[in-house]
């Protein structure tokens, strides 16, 4: 059997509705696939170290009790970003293909 | 000398021609890679922990042994990326570079990288195949990995990547042996040629003419201004990270020509808009391309172990209520729990002092060993079992994950005061000891953050004011219960106290962060680790070094400042009022008989002990200085105390020991210092009249919160001006954090008095 690296890009492929958001957007569950990273001194260049370049697929775990951070699963491990931060990754929403992708 | 040479037996490298070298190994990866119990199983206990020259940062070296061969294995701080943006990730950076004092150019790089996360850890790998350095990669966790569905074939991503790729378990020490023989075979062969085409950046025509021409422009002036030549990793950064670190370091020494080259270089790259995204968006896809056919498995549908934890215990309701119940356990297990280890090293403590007191004669060395050295140092001593339980429980939350799970919850609190969530774990350490507190701020990127974190550590409750919450609180705090079975009163004190700390904190962070120390809102980006079970050996490694530190601290430090304290509180011994005293002894012994003699030979006693203590220098500095701290009701022989504690806080309790030692108990062999604190009284100068305890409960609730909110640590303070580049600062902290011990203690005692 072979995947694909980025695991969920095999899984999950259909991209819904129209235009881009930012990660702040998303509700907790929710599947994206990066477009781009705004530009911002030094913090969207760790962003983009940190593994959101475009066609990374990102998906958003929960937010923390007073709603900020948030955490999100990216590249096989779990990152903690503040809205202003995630307000900076545009993506695109995916829709899980149904049955697959289940967790969270 | 040739058999010292035999048993040495260094490795004699290629052209060596009869010198001996010793090669260094470098230890990299990502935080939470896994990195440390790499480094900790090569070099065992061989590790020795410093600082770098010249900057603060933790340094870690050890010796690992391949055969009959020894390496110098260094552990570089953990880094995503060499576009250093914090002080420690600089260091890193330098390191490979061969650009920090001290610290000779590594021969070898082994990479550590999670395989569960491989993707991300590779970045940073396609940055070391461009330092021009041999690289290893040790892909650790593999275990865990597959766990997880992931299974990686490391023949074929060796061959894909370019460089020998270990798989290895660092947490069971499996697969060190294949990672010792590859270190051995790349010091044996020759480091790798640097620019040509070796990473994915310098592959692509563009950017290989970039630096190309950089390199050109500016290699012989920087090699010939600095001595050290410039290295196309470095141009490489200096390219990308406009108004950066390396940028500037290359401004400095080549000025106006370096501005115009890079820029100029910059041009030759095609990116748009920014050459970062460019790069990121390369090396990514240069990584997902190697990947392909390297990995197999199905991911589960099931979530991991981690995540279903998480669900509890970052729950959006219920996560910062288990938060708090975690650090309500923690502080009951450090009070409570070590409480037969400390009884027992108490008794045994009582039991040396009376045996010294029956086989020295009375003078000024039994006074010596019983009053100063035994009565002072066993005091502190005896904490050691509260202050262990302390660093472990600390230890194990640290290994496990939990920590970077209460940054997460605390974040939002923390930037409230303008500080983030990254703030926390230091800050969090400062209740076991300010000084790694202090320098583990280096995580924090923002330099103004960093510097109000440092300030405001030393509030937290550290283990040296334990011991004093601890006695004080036992003393004159009624064992009440709250709720019962649950919670008493004493524990709710011991409680409140930390709390103090940490709100006054919170406010000195805020007003600081609006006044001296501003700047915009900190970023807080940060890994959240799968859980793990902390290795018992690496907690015990640590956990012994804390224990060795603190002994050797009370052997020299405090062991010091006990002998000066008895010292000025035994002399000088006039004889004047030996001959008073001895005076008074006869005429009450010929006057008086049965009990009311045995009552009044004892008050003799006491009168004539605290008459000694009077008219000792200490007694006389104290006296002297009364009027400070007269407003707190205080009586001079603490104040006396409080002085003698600045160096180190664990000092008040030995002095306050030697003093009432020395005024005399009528039972030598009285066990706590509690009875005694109970017990000890202002005598009076005449024959009459009442005498009035030294510490009644609001007194004893000031000393509390005067202790609570004072800066008395030397180690914090020399910490401090390290870090924060200036012994300004320290003298800031120093000076504020007095401030508000003394206005609260004053505030406590006048508030508690009035209430009674």
């Amino acid at each position: 059997m072979h995947a694909k690296p980025s695991i969920c890009e095999q899984t999950c492929a259909e991209p819904v509705g129209a235009g881009s958001t930012t990660l702040d957007q998303l509700r907790p569950g929710d599947l994206a696939k990066t477009v781009r990273v705004r530009p911002a001194p030094e913090t969207a260049q760790r962003l983009q170290e940190l593994g959101f370049v475009p066609g990374t697929v990102v998906r958003l775990v929960r937010h923390a009790p007073f709603g900020d951070p948030l955490e999100v699963e990216l590249c096989g491990y779990h990152l903690s970003l503040r809205k202003a931060e995630a307000g900076l990754v545009e993506v695109e929403r995916l829709e899980p293909l149904p049955g697959i992708c289940a967790r969270g | 000398m040739r058999a010292r040479v035999r048993w040495r037996r260094r490795w004699r490298g290629p052209g060596a021609q009869g010198a001996e070298r010793l090669f260094t190994v470098a230890l990299a990866g990502n935080p939470n890679s896994g990195k440390t119990s790499v480094f900790n199983r090569l070099t065992g206990l061989t590790q020795k922990v410093g600082n770098y020259p010249g900057v603060t940062v933790e340094r870690k070296v050890g010796r690992c042994w391949i055969g009959s061969q020894s390496f110098r294995v260094v552990d570089l701080p953990g880094t995503y990326s060499l576009a250093a943006k914090s002080p420690d990730e600089e260091v890193a950076v330098d390191v490979l570079l061969g650009a920090q004092d001290g610290e000779p150019r590594p021969d070898v790089v082994v990479h550590v990288v999670d395989a569960c996360s491989l993707e991300r850890g590779l970045y940073l790998l396609t940055q070391l195949l461009e330092i021009g350095l041999p690289v290893i990669v040790a892909l650790n966790m593999v275990d865990l990995a597959e766990a997880r569905g992931i299974r990686v074939d490391a023949a074929r991503l060796s061959e894909r990547l370019g460089v020998t790729v270990v798989p290895i378990q660092g947490h069971r020490g499996i697969g060190f042996e294949a990672l010792r023989a590859a270190i051995a075979r790349a010091v044996a062969s020759s480091p790798g040629a640097a620019l040509d085409g070796s990473g994915p950046l310098l592959a692509q025509r563009p950017w290989r003419q970039a630096v190309g021409f950089v390199l050109r422009e500016l290699g012989p002036m920087v090699a010939e201004r600095r001595g050290r030549k410039l290295e196309p990793a470095e141009a490489l950064r200096a390219l990308v990270d406009r108004g950066g670190r390396a940028e500037r370091l290359l401004i400095d020494v080549a000025s106006e020509r370096g501005s115009a080259v890079l820029e100029r270089a910059r041009e030759i790259v095609s990116a748009p808009e920014d050459l970062a995204a460019a790069e990121t968006a390369l090396r990514y896809a240069w990584i997902r391309e190697r990947l392909e056919g390297c990995l197999s498995g199905a991911p589960p549908v099931q979530p991991t172990w981690t995540e279903r934890v998480d669900r509890v215990l970052t729950h959006r309701v219920w996560g910062l209520a288990i938060f708090a119940l975690i650090m309500l356990a923690m502080f009951e297990a450090v009070f409570a729990g070590a409480r037969p280890a400390m009884d027992a090293i108490d008794f045994a403590i009582s039991q040396l002092g009376s045996t010294v007191r029956a086989a020295v004669p009375p003078g000024a060395l039994q006074s010596l060993l019983a009053d100063g050295v035994i009565a002072g140092v066993g005091m502190v001593i005896m904490f050691l079992p509260q202050i262990l339980i302390l660093f472990l429980c600390i230890g194990i939350l640290e290994d496990v994950g939990y920590m970077a799970r209460a940054a997460f919850l605390m974040d939002r609190l923390l930037r409230s005061c303008g500080l983030s969530g990254r703030s926390f774990v230091p800050m969090f350490s400062g209740f076991a000891c300010a000084v790694p507190a202090i320098l583990g701020a280096r995580v924090i990127e923002d330099r103004k953050d960093r510097l109000t974190t440092m300030l405001v550590t030393p509030l937290f409750s550290c283990s040296a004011r334990l011991p004093i919450y601890s006695v004080f609180i036992g003393a004159f705090v009624p064992p009440r219960a709250v709720v019962p079975g649950f919670l008493d009163l004493q524990g709710l004190v011991l409680f409140s106290m930390y709390a103090l700390g940490v709100i006054v904190a919170a406010g000195a962070a805020w007003v600081l962060r609006r006044t001296v120390l501003r700047s915009k809102h900190p970023v807080f980006i940060m890994e959240l680790p799968s859980y793990k079970v902390p290795s018992a050996s690496s907690v015990l490694i640590r956990l012994k070094g804390r224990a060795v530190e603190f002994l050797v601290r009370a052997g020299t430090v405090i062991l010091a400042m006990a002998i000066v304290v008895w010292a000025l509180a035994y002399f000088p011994r006039p004889g004047e009022i030996a001959r008073e005293f001895q005076a008074a002894r006869l005429r009450a012994a010929s006057e008086l008989v049965g009990e009311e003699r045995e009552r009044a030979l004892e008050r003799l006693r006491k009168l004539e002990a605290s008459r000694y203590l009077q008219e000792s220098y200490l007694g006389r500095i104290g006296r002297a200085i009364e009027p400070v701290f007269s407003p707190l009701g205080w009586d001079w022989r603490i104040g006396v105390a409080v002085l003698a504690s600045f160096p180190a806080r664990e000092v008040f309790l030995s002095s306050l020991a030697t003093t009432l030692e020395i005024e005399g108990d009528a039972e030598p062999e009285s066990l706590s210092l509690r009875a005694a604190l109970k017990r000890a009284t202002k005598p009076q100068g005449s024959e009459g009249g009442e005498e009035r305890p030294l510490f009644t409960v609001p007194v004893a609730l000031s000393i509390l919160v005067f202790f609570a909110l004072c800066c008395q640590c030397g180690g914090t303070l020399v910490t401090l001006a390290r870090e924060a580049g200036s012994w300004l600062w320290a003298l800031f902290c120093f000076s504020y954090m007095t401030a508000l011990a003394y206005s609260g203690a004053f505030l406590v005692s006048r508030i508690a008095a009035w209430l009674a």
